[in-house]
């Protein structure tokens, strides 16, 4: 039985996509009690994909099954009056509700800040956006791609001589959506002190923009401005060089003296004085580049990677999602637990990161198909007989 | 936002003792230290790796070195600094008796070190039994490679995210300089307060092993699912997406200058040749279709490089945000800091150093990516090595000025690092790191960029500028 740090929190989800989704995630894969509210044609990710095979089918997004882990869902159309007025019957009963509206269209539906305050004090509006509730750039149009332009990040990955380029796999998201979780943990812990909520506004591209923040005090500081492409022309600074069967990625970090490294590479010729200091190495990074690439050539990746890391070197061995999944030491620490879902089958997901008192942490559920809990969220916990449902649904409410 | 009712710190009387060095655990402490958790960095005299790291204002390092690197303040900022050895065993005893009134103890050195000094879980709760220990590492404190050392560029690496990114057809790229560091980081802070909020409900305190490694494969979850549904995921495809196109990164007017792009729909590919003065592009064969469009895309993204590149990057976020197309320049440091809209929210918060800290004056530092109505968070202050050992060796835990003096003697606390003169950074001159690559240009005036001058003169500090 997993500890469940925050299993007594109500949270209403009526954010789409992927940054608020996550939000709620990680407080539902930690026990708490989310409620996904989904317009009645379903959250954008689920006709987004990625699906299996590329056969598009609302309940087999994996984006959707992946951010929306351990909530209940429900269909709400919160652009009618009686929809606004069930929101608001919800966020009487809940410690958080999470939305990614545009900023000022929460109000204009008479739902904003203010109204739901006076119904329930205690309540966290948590807003997840890309710019914030105000500003310039608040009703901009974003994609992953521009949030991580817009903030410094893709300025910083990929070669110096080629275009940024972007990060996999909506990272920008990823990152809002944690610092949202953050957020609204931040106003959990000021509601013990106060007893009140309060109004969250996250900025995903702040986000975005605080990671990496070195390249902004190197500019405050000295006035330069910081590129991508390798730190250093060293490439034992962090460079990946190619082995037999993949990628590694080579730093001197650890402590280790310099020889130590020319003995791991079986490379007497790097114990050349001209190698012996940062600076040295900074100014002969081709040639050492060129004597590791030719010690590497014939190497597996893993048995360099385990090699050097037992010797103390601190090294990366470029995995694809594969290994990952493979990886002996992942599973030996339980990082991915099974997951039934009954369009998609039982999958591994990966758990939140950490272990609580010596056990995996959490419990990941299934993300819910459209609308499965209606019955047992409007009926069971509002108390509304089935015959408004059949209603409902009939007048595009739910 | 407004503003209902007093302005409050969430975490006021949460108290933090932090064993702590790099980024992964320091920024985590940030974030709970700027929102009013009055957190104890423990530092040790023999290693003092943030604090020389630099960069030191105008590439000078005073006398006092170790207090005036930007990153030790941005990293450090809001926490006390108490020197303590503890490889002594005066330094163990007095973190002992820390921890039994403190809420969290957090550590992110290497598994195993903390079992040296006698700190670990077992022993923190003899002392507190309803303590939140916080260890974060690489890859965790059980397990094969537990004992492995981890980067932030290594991790990236391990976890599959490099080998998803990166040019079309080319190798794996590593993701950011410190993507895997920050994303733990956020993961640490994540933790520690539902950990708080658990204890504040049941009584019950609880340890924390977080890895690096595990955090950074719950950033690549899609492709996990994609390859056990389909066999496959993504290959490398540039500034390309899956389905959308056009969709790039692409060159404008100036040196290393870009704007990006991302057209989801057939509207906005209708409004985007408008805006690109390209009426003709809709009847093209080559582009006519979304199918044409997806088979062509070198072909387009070349046309869209030809008007793009005349023009300044941020006209063309304009026009096309004007539009409602998805677009956005590429900023670097300096864009970023002189931006309206990060501007207009407080994302870069002004501080001003005692004039202790020789040279610093007014700096800009980043804070944190989210408001609150009535919580504010803001720098109060950064604390020079050592600077808070007084304080919370005698008010804290009741050391007398005898005790505290025998401590210095005997090396246990200081306020500077042990062989200091070895530690005497030498920075590479700014021409040096734009030759070298480093640094894609310097702005000898950037203090007149960012109005750094007139917000001194106010102050009480000299500059050396």
């Amino acid at each position: 039985m997993s500890i469940g740090l925050v299993n007594d929190l109500v949270v209403l989800d009526m954010s789409q996509g992927v940054a608020g989704p996550l939000s709620a995630k990680l407080l539902a894969d930690q026990g708490a009690q989310v409620i996904k509210i989904e317009p009645p044609e379903g959250d954008y990710a689920r006709r987004r994909g990625p699906f299996p095979h590329n056969i598009p089918h609302p309940e087999k997004s994996l984006t959707f099954a992946y951010f929306n882990t351990g909530k209940k869902g429900i269909t709400l159309n919160i652009r009618t009056p009686q929809g606004a007025n069930l929101l608001k019957e919800l966020a009487r009963r809940a410690d958080i509700l999470i939305e990614d509206l545009r900023p000022g269209e929460l109000d204009a539906l008479g739902v904003g800040y203010p109204a739901l305050e006076e119904i329930n004090p205690r309540l966290i509006l948590v807003s997840v956006t890309p710019f914030g509730q105000y500003g310039p750039y608040k009703d901009f149009a974003v994609e992953d791609i521009t949030l991580q332009a817009i903030s410094g990040f893709l300025y910083l990955s990929g070669d110096a001589d080629k275009p940024p380029v972007q990060v996999a796999l909506e990272q920008a998201q990823i990152m809002g959506g944690r610092c949202a979780a953050i957020a609204t943990m931040l106003a959990v812990m000021e509601r013990w002190e106060t007893g009140r909520g309060q109004h969250v506004d996250v900025s995903i591209a702040e986000a975005v923009a605080s990671q990496p923040p070195m390249h902004i005090v190197q500019y405050a500081y000295l006035g330069v401005v910081a590129t991508r492409g390798p730190r250093s022309p060293n490439p034992t600074d962090g460079d990946y060089l190619p082995c037999k069967d993949g990628y590694i990625c080579i730093t001197t970090g650890g402590g280790n003296p310099w020889e130590k490294f020319a003995d791991f590479f079986q490379a007497p010729e790097l114990r050349d004085p001209r190698f012996a200091t940062r600076e040295g190495r900074a100014q002969h990074g081709a040639e050492i580049q060129a004597i590791l690439v030719d010690r590497l050539r014939e190497r597996g990746k893993y048995e360099v990677f385990h090699t050097g890391m037992r010797e103390r070197f601190v090294l990366g061995v470029v995995q694809t999602p594969e290994e990952v999944l493979a990886c002996p030491h992942l599973n030996e620490r339980g990082a991915f637990q099974e997951v039934a879902h009954p369009a998609l089958g039982t999958l591994r997901y990966p758990r939140s990161g950490f272990r609580l008192d010596g056990q995996p942490a959490g419990e990941i559920r299934p993300a819910p198909l459209l609308g499965q809990h209606n019955e047992e969220v409007y009926c069971g916990w509002l108390g509304y007989p089935r015959e408004a449902l059949a209603r409902w649904k009939a007048t595009g409410i739910i | 936002m407004e503003n209902h009712g007093a302005p409050t710190l969430p975490l006021q009387g949460v108290r933090i003792l932090s064993v702590e060095d790099y980024l992964q655990l320091p920024w985590c402490t940030v974030i709970l230290a700027d929102m009013g958790a009055e957190v104890i960095r423990v530092e040790s005299l023999a290693r003092v790796e943030t604090r020389t790291m630099g960069p030191y204002p105008d590439n000078r390092p005073g006398q006092r070195f170790w207090d005036q690197g930007g990153i030790h303040h941005l990293w450090n900022r809001n926490k006390r600094s108490l020197t303590l050895d503890l490889t002594k065993p005066q330094g163990v005893d007095a973190s002992k008796r820390l921890v039994a009134i403190s809420d969290v103890v957090a550590e992110n050195n290497r598994a195993g070190v903390m079992e040296r000094f006698g700190l670990d879980y077992e022993a923190l709760r003899q002392v507190k039994p309803d303590i939140i220990m916080l260890r974060t590492t690489g890859y965790g404190q059980t397990g094969a490679w537990r004992r492995y050392g981890a980067f932030a560029r290594t991790v990236d690496a391990v976890t599959g995210l490099s080998h998803l990114t990166g040019y079309k057809g080319g190798p794996p790229v590593r993701a950011n300089p410190s993507y895997m560091d920050i994303t733990a980081a956020w993961n640490n802070a994540l933790v520690i307060l539902m950990a708080l909020h658990y204890r504040r409900r049941t009584g019950k305190g609880v340890f924390i092993d977080m890895s690096m490694y595990e955090t950074g494969i719950s950033c690549i979850g899609v492709a996990l699912l994609e390859y056990q549904t389909s066999g496959t995921y993504p290959p490398r495809m540039g500034n390309a997406h899956r389905w959308m196109v056009p969709h790039g990164c692409y060159p404008c007017a100036g040196q290393d200058e870009w704007v990006t792009i991302a057209v989801r729909t057939e509207e906005e590919w209708k409004r985007l040749c408008q805006v690109m003065g390209r009426p003709d592009l809709l009847e093209d064969p080559r582009f006519a279709t979304y199918e044409a469009r997806w088979a062509n895309q070198d072909a387009l993204d070349a046309l869209i490089a030809r008007w793009t590149r005349t023009l300044d990057k941020r006209t063309v976020m304009l026009r096309l945000q004007e539009q409602g197309i998805p677009s956005a320049s590429v900023f670097h440091a300096k864009d970023l800091l002189t931006d309206p809209h990060f501007r207009q929210r407080g994302f870069f918060e002004r501080y001003t150093h005692p004039p202790e800290v020789e040279g610093v004056g007014t700096r800009v530092y980043t804070v944190r990516p989210y408001q609150f109505s009535r919580s504010r968070g803001s720098i109060r202050f950064i604390a020079r090595l050592g600077e808070h050992n007084r304080p919370v060796l005698a008010d804290l835990l009741g050391y007398s000025p005898e005790a505290i003096a025998e401590m210095e003697l005997a090396g246990v606390i200081g306020t500077e690092p042990v062989d200091a003169e070895r530690l005497r950074p030498r920075p590479s001159p700014p021409e040096a790191q734009v030759r070298l690559g480093s640094s894609a240009f310097w702005d000898p005036d950037y203090r007149k960029v960012l109005a750094l001058e007139e917000q001194q003169e106010g102050g009480a500090h000299d500059a050396q500028a």
